[in-house]
């Protein structure tokens, strides 16, 4: 069974005339590192907004693991994939770094000593221990970046996906984060990467969805 | 022409603020109702989607029943229609007074939809013109400009806080009241990140280095807006004369 299945998906954005997405059909496995492309406006952020159940189908269907993600909620969702903003300032909540990866656990309800070995290893894995009691709007860019992706790993989910994970990343951390991404596929976490950056999805993605105008034009996976 | 721009904006908030002050004065249903109408009446002829005032006003439900109690409760006018030991739960005067307030509530916002058929800029612009302090229009303005952005970051990180396992539908209110508060974090420090970046960028292009600005385009009454602006301060000032010495 696909992991996620877009039957034949429109939206229309509430106050709009034309269509976000038109008769968008996917089938994406749970092991494959998927790399979503499109010029701006193509309906990559919509898509993948559409996925996690951020925003209602206007007509189609989306199935997570073969339920309608209509009749799930957001937190339910949540347990299956994590989600990564463009902005990862919209994504922090606590006013401490280890508070925000404690903050998603907490509410798994998780023993105690589970939530203190997550938070521990994924401190040291994006090396964050210094930064324990800093509060997370204080920190750059990547950092605040690697924190939020701490928070949604620790949360252990199935699946990531990732909306312009690159942008406001210098080289370095780019490849920083390039690394991490690599690091996950190995361990056989699926993901969906929207990003401009052809040769940044080029060292990760293992097939890829082109969109244009609200439509896929083209899916290596599928051979659309 | 578009017909939601025949109007001068400041004929558009002539009018908001005529209906508006009615709205606020008048405390019998009926007239208030006739209010409503007309705001309807006008919206349709701005070509506002309804819709927009279905969507506004459906949440008000619940509120006018909880006003019909309350005020049925506090000021127990009129037939008692539903009681508990002695105490008026339910009362005919508390249920106009309750409709009167709901139906108010109604006539404001909906007449607040006449201004979103206004440009920004005009906006800004007629108030200007108005010889209202550019800094105020420009308040005015910006807000008009970035309150659907901040409604979408809003959405955005209630989208997000949710994904991290919060389920609303599940929570006691003592945990949706702790959460609201962890979501007012990244709401409002993203709203003065990008006041502050808004200041930096005004300033760097030259915003009140001097005291006078100029436009390239000045708006003009036109004679239909003159007629409409007389017609709505003249008809609204005669309507509440009338209110206050003729019917009493």
């Amino acid at each position: 069974m696909d992991f996620l299945e877009v039957q034949n998906v429109y939206f229309r954005y509430k106050n709009q005339q034309g269509w976000a997405l038109q008769d968008v059909s996917l089938h994406i496995h749970k092991d494959e590192a998927v790399g979503l492309i499109g010029h701006n406006g193509s309906g990559k952020t919509t898509l993948t907004k559409l996925l996690i159940g951020a925003l209602k189908v206007t007509g189609g269907k989306i199935l997570l693991q073969g339920r309608d993600i209509n009749g799930l909620s957001l937190a339910q969702v949540g347990r299956q994939i994590g989600y990564l903003f463009q902005n990862p300032d919209k994504q922090l909540f606590a006013t401490t770094v280890e508070g925000e990866i404690r903050f998603g656990l907490k509410n798994l309800d998780l023993p105690e000593t589970e939530i203190q070995q997550r938070v521990n290893h994924y401190l040291t894995y994006f090396n964050m221990e210094h930064h324990r009691q800093d509060y997370p709007l204080h920190l750059s860019q990547g950092e605040k970046q690697r924190l939020v992706l701490a928070s949604i790993l620790a949360m252990q989910p199935q699946y990531l996906i990732f909306d312009e994970p690159t942008v406001g990343l210098d080289t370095y951390h780019c490849r920083q984060l390039e690394k991490i991404l690599k690091d996950l596929k190995h361990q056989q976490v699926g993901m969906i990467i929207s990003s401009h950056d052809r040769s940044f999805l080029e060292r990760i993605a293992d097939c890829f969805i082109t969109m244009e105008g609200g439509r896929v034009i083209a899916d290596a996976g599928n051979g659309v | 022409m578009v017909l939601r721009d025949i109007w001068d904006p400041r004929t558009k908030l002539v009018m908001v603020i005529c209906i508006s002050t009615l709205a606020v004065v008048y405390s019998e249903p009926m007239l208030l109702l006739g209010l409503l109408f007309s705001t309807f009446v006008i919206l349709l002829y701005l070509k506002v989607d309804l819709k927009q005032v279905y969507y506004r006003l459906k949440g008000m439900i619940a509120i006018l029943i909880l006003l019909m109690f309350v005020q049925s409760v506090f000021s127990p006018d009129g037939q008692t229609l539903i009681e508990l030991n002695h105490l008026p739960l339910l009362t005919t005067g508390g249920m106009m007074k309750g409709l009167s307030v709901g139906i108010r509530m109604g006539v404001i916002l909906s007449s607040a939809l006449i201004l979103s058929t206004i440009n920004a800029y005009d906006l800004m612009r007629g108030l200007v013109q108005w010889k209202v302090p550019y800094e105020i229009a420009f308040m005015v303005f910006i807000s008009a400009k970035f309150l659907p952005i901040l409604a979408e970051e809003a959405t955005d990180t209630f989208t997000a806080i949710q994904m991290r396992g919060v389920d609303f539908a599940k929570i006691s209110w003592r945990e949706k009241a702790h959460v609201y508060t962890s979501l007012l974090v990244p709401i409002i420090f993203g709203t003065m990140v990008k006041a502050q970046r808004l200041a930096i960028t005004m300033e760097a292009r030259g915003a009140r280095a001097y005291p006078r600005r100029t436009y390239m385009r000045q708006l003009v009454m036109k004679k239909q807006d003159k007629i409409w602006n007389a017609i709505f301060v003249g008809g609204s000032s005669m309507l509440l004369m009338y209110y206050f010495f003729a019917s009493r």
